[in-house]
């Protein structure tokens, strides 16, 4: 067992750069363990195409799968409950995800594409912690979005979401 | 909506002065429409654009396009519903995303009130839709496991009333209260979540609370008391994050001397009732390629998918602490302490003791037994019973617990049998006793393949539609009644409530939830709530609508009345009594539809509770004529005024009653005693 997993792979990004991984870390993507685990011992000699993912994200990701190389992996049904979903984040990974956003949604896609779920979950609640608690003009000032209610509109809706007094 | 009496609904209100029904009680439903009326639907109308300005609008999000759908959903998921509506009025683009989330959608469709009182009352930015869709696709009690009809604003859980009157839990103070009883310094109030009151009467009084009072709840002093020091905690909940720790009922406390429960406003100022979620189907359109198990899987996946483990990894019991959840054990406890289980009326734990004697009034000539020489047959079984009773083994213990569950499986389908409702016999059986065991999610339970065919068969048969919806309803129709049948029997005998108006709507409100009335009247009109129209069926000219408070009143305190001389006389008639107050139950009316079904539940209950056993009515088809034969009767002899009567109207009914129930008091006997061999 763990001369099997002491292996190491290559994964090579869209933009060519290949790049050596312990299998270990590189299992923390469902795609490439479940890959591996359907290709054989054989497969650890050639390189892995990531053709969605560039040079700069991968190595991104591949350090969040490198610090979190040991965790246990998330349960099958781990969906079940809402209330164990909080968004906060643990110090390391808010760390981690201080970086543009940007380069945070390629974060979000490639770990959706590479399916690793810890990951993804972390991105989500990265980005739900910039809309949370936010006023809408500041939302829209986060994410670029234009503003195409007219003022009586964004009136309407602010009026009509919260208790209104008796006039 | 005017009565077919003339009357204005708030004429009508003022005539039949006291109300039971404690929707009045809680956050009104009116009130809040009318202050938070939620934007959702409303804009589009005046908003006219040609379809390619509306493209481009939809897609408008920002950065966000970045992102694919089911991730943008997942992020949606993970706000507090406060963002989440804040989100909306960000651009057209993210108000029709959020808009687009499935779970959402189906608040805003079913259930708008209860997030219109989450907003209100502040306490939305401690919840995310997944919790909010989680609690409306359940309906129990998240603290005792019985039917949960108010959704607690603090927790976003379900509750029953008994625990909104009594549990501890469930405590709400001022913050000015709250300073004084525990000594708390404005600091440590800002860590805890708070709850805005809204303007309403919250007491049986008439007072009118129009202040906004800011309520914490003693259970959360209690948490941060003995809670580790969190100095986190405050600049995550400025950060408007969900502090779960604060909001879990966890802790043990001792009562409060100030607590008034029913009589204690503010423990219904965080009380939203009478929140409904119907079962979500998948429309039909889209399955009806599928095959059969796959489409009753499809209308059921989504509460699969919540229910699977509501509440792993938050150091709670997986399932909620259910007293009395499986009715069969529930039955054998109460057995232990004497057969029948008489509790007494005076005082709730002492035990009442009666001899059984029969009244004078049964009706001689209905049947051809004489009902003389059944009391007594009757009285010998349940003599030997209680001779039984007294040194009982565990056998027989358990005999009797699967004597009465099928007793109480039958009488169901019976009973639906004489309305035309419901579904067939093995069907019937099989679902009550799931639901009788108490180990899963009513909702969950699904009909297999062949009960599906049988169901579309069966329905045809009976000339009613056959198809999809009618099978849901019918199943709906059986599960509705077996929890109906399972709270009433639970408050009755285990608690020994005494008979109230509020037990009676409650019941009919299980009976009917989500059912709609015959012509279409949705649940939410009448389930839990009087008529307010006038019914005539046949001869009978039931209880006018304005006199339906009064009546039910009287029923109830007449009840109540005959049980108290019983006890100081120490004799009743079990037979005679339940057949007595299920007729004139059914003669007051007082539901638009299930008052038939209602009126046998209280019959059996009553049986139950002072004869330790109920009685099958209509489960066969001459069974239901009879039975059919002799309530029209009894209707027509109440039609005569009460001085010219020969005879009690109920008398038939009664003399049908001890027939039945000699029956079974015989059967009982019998189960007894091969039990004691085995």
């Amino acid at each position: 067992m763990s001369t099997e997993k002491a292996s190491t792979i290559t994964l090579t990004s869209n933009d060519g750069v290949s790049i050596e991984v312990d299998r270990q870390v590189a299992e923390r993507s469902m795609l490439i363990k479940n890959m591996m685990e359907d290709l054989g011992e054989g497969a650890t000699a050639t390189a892995v195409p990531i053709p969605n993912v560039n040079e700069s994200v991968l190595k991104k990701v591949i350090e969040w799968c490198e610090h979190h190389k040991n965790d246990p992996q998330p349960a099958q049904d781990d969906d079940s409950d809402s209330r164990k979903k909080t968004t906060d984040i643990e110090e390391w990974d808010q760390k981690f995800m201080q970086v543009d956003q940007e380069m945070l949604f390629e974060i979000i896609l490639a770990s959706n594409y590479l399916d690793i779920k810890p990951l993804l979950d972390v991105g989500c609640k990265t980005v739900a912690n910039m809309i949370k608690g936010k006023s809408p003009e500041e939302i829209r000032k986060t994410f670029n979005i234009t503003n195409d209610f007219t003022p009586e509109e964004e009136e309407q809706i602010r009026r009509e979401n919260e208790w209104a007094e008796d006039r | 909506m005017a009565s077919h009496s003339g009357l204005t609904v708030d004429e009508f209100r003022l005539l039949s002065w006291t109300r039971p029904e404690l929707s009045r009680n809680t956050i009104q439903p009116e009130s809040l429409e009318r202050h938070c009326p939620l934007d959702n639907g409303r804009l589009e109308g005046h908003h006219t654009v040609s379809p390619s300005n509306i493209q481009v609008r939809l897609f408008d999000t920002g950065d966000l396009r970045a992102l694919p759908l089911e991730i943008a959903y997942l992020i949606l998921s993970l706000l507090d519903l406060r963002s989440l509506t804040d989100f909306r009025a960000v651009s057209w683009g993210c108000r029709a995303l959020v808009d687009s989330l499935p779970q959402y959608k189906a608040i805003i469709q079913h259930a708008p009130n209860a997030l219109r009182a989450l907003l209100s009352t502040h306490m939305a930015v401690h919840f995310t839709t997944p919790n909010l869709f989680e609690a409306l696709c359940t309906q129990v009690c998240f603290g005792c496991g019985q039917f949960g009809p108010f959704l607690d604003l603090f927790t976003c859980y379900r509750y029953c009333l008994a625990c909104v009157i009594d549990s501890n839990d469930l405590l709400s103070t001022p913050i000015s209260t709250a300073k004084r009883e525990f000594n708390l310094t404005s600091r440590m109030i800002r860590t805890l979540p708070t709850c805005l009151s809204l303007p309403g009467q919250y007491t049986e009084s008439e007072r009118t609370y129009q202040r906004r009072i800011s309520l914490v709840r003693v259970q959360s002093i209690m948490a941060t008391r003995t809670a580790q020091p969190d100095h986190h905690a405050l600049s995550r909940r400025r950060q408007g994050q969900l502090g779960t720790s604060l909001l879990q009922p966890s802790i043990q406390q001792a009562p409060q001397r100030w607590d008034g429960h029913g009589q204690n406003p503010y423990r219904f100022m965080p009380m939203k009732r009478r929140v409904r979620f119907p079962n979500i189907h998948i429309s039909h359109t889209h399955i009806s390629n599928a095959p059969i198990s796959a489409r009753l899987t499809l209308s059921y996946c989504q509460y699969n998918i919540v229910m699977a483990h509501p509440f792993e990894g938050l150091g709670m019991p997986s399932s909620p602490p259910a007293s009395s959840n499986n009715l069969s054990q529930a039955l054998q406890r109460t057995l232990s302490k004497g057969f029948p289980h008489w509790g007494s009326f005076a005082g709730k734990a002492v035990r009442a003791t009666f001899t059984i004697k029969m009244d004078g009034n049964y009706d001689y000539f209905y049947t051809s037994d004489d009902p003389d020489e059944l009391f007594e047959l009757a009285q010998g079984f349940f003599e030997e019973i209680q001779i039984m009773a007294a040194a009982l083994s565990e056998n027989q213990a358990s005999a009797y617990g699967e004597f009465l569950t099928t007793a109480f499986a039958e009488l169901i389908f019976g009973s639906n049998l004489i309305e035309n409702a419901g579904l067939g016999h093995d069907v019937t059986i099989r679902i009550c006793k799931v639901i009788f065991e108490g180990r899963i999610e009513p909702s969950t339970i699904q009909l297999r393949d062949d009960e599906y065919e049988q169901a579309l068969e069966e329905l045809k048969l009976r000339h009613l539609e056959s198809d999809h919806s009618t099978v849901i309803r019918s199943r709906a129709e059986i599960v509705q009644h077996a929890l109906a049948l399972k709270y009433l029997t639970t408050h009755m005998i285990e608690l020994n409530k005494p008979l109230s108006e509020e037990l009676l709507l409650q019941t009919h409100e299980i009976l009917t939830d989500g059912i709609d009335g015959p012509d279409g009247d949705q649940s939410a009109t009448y389930s839990g709530i009087y008529r307010t129209e006038v019914v005539i069926a046949g001869f009978s000219n039931f209880t006018h609508p304005g006199q339906i408070h009064s009546a039910m009143r009287a029923l109830v305190a007449d009840f109540n009345n005959d049980m108290k001389r019983a006890e100081e006389k120490g004799e009743l008639d079990p037979y005679y009594l339940a057949a007595k107050y299920c007729h004139k139950f059914v003669n007051i009316h007082p539901f638009l539809d299930g008052n038939g079904r209602v009126c046998r539940l209280l019959l059996n209950a009553i049986l139950l509770k002072y004869a330790g056993i109920v009685v099958v009515l209509g489960e066969k088809e001459q069974e239901r004529e009879t039975y059919l034969e002799i309530a029209s009767r009894g209707s027509m002899d109440e039609q005569v005024p009460e001085d010219e009567r020969s005879r009690v109207p109920w008398g038939g009914l009664a003399s049908y009653v001890i027939k039945k129930g000699t029956m079974k008091m015989e059967a009982l006997r019998d189960t007894l005693k091969m039990a004691s061999n085995a």
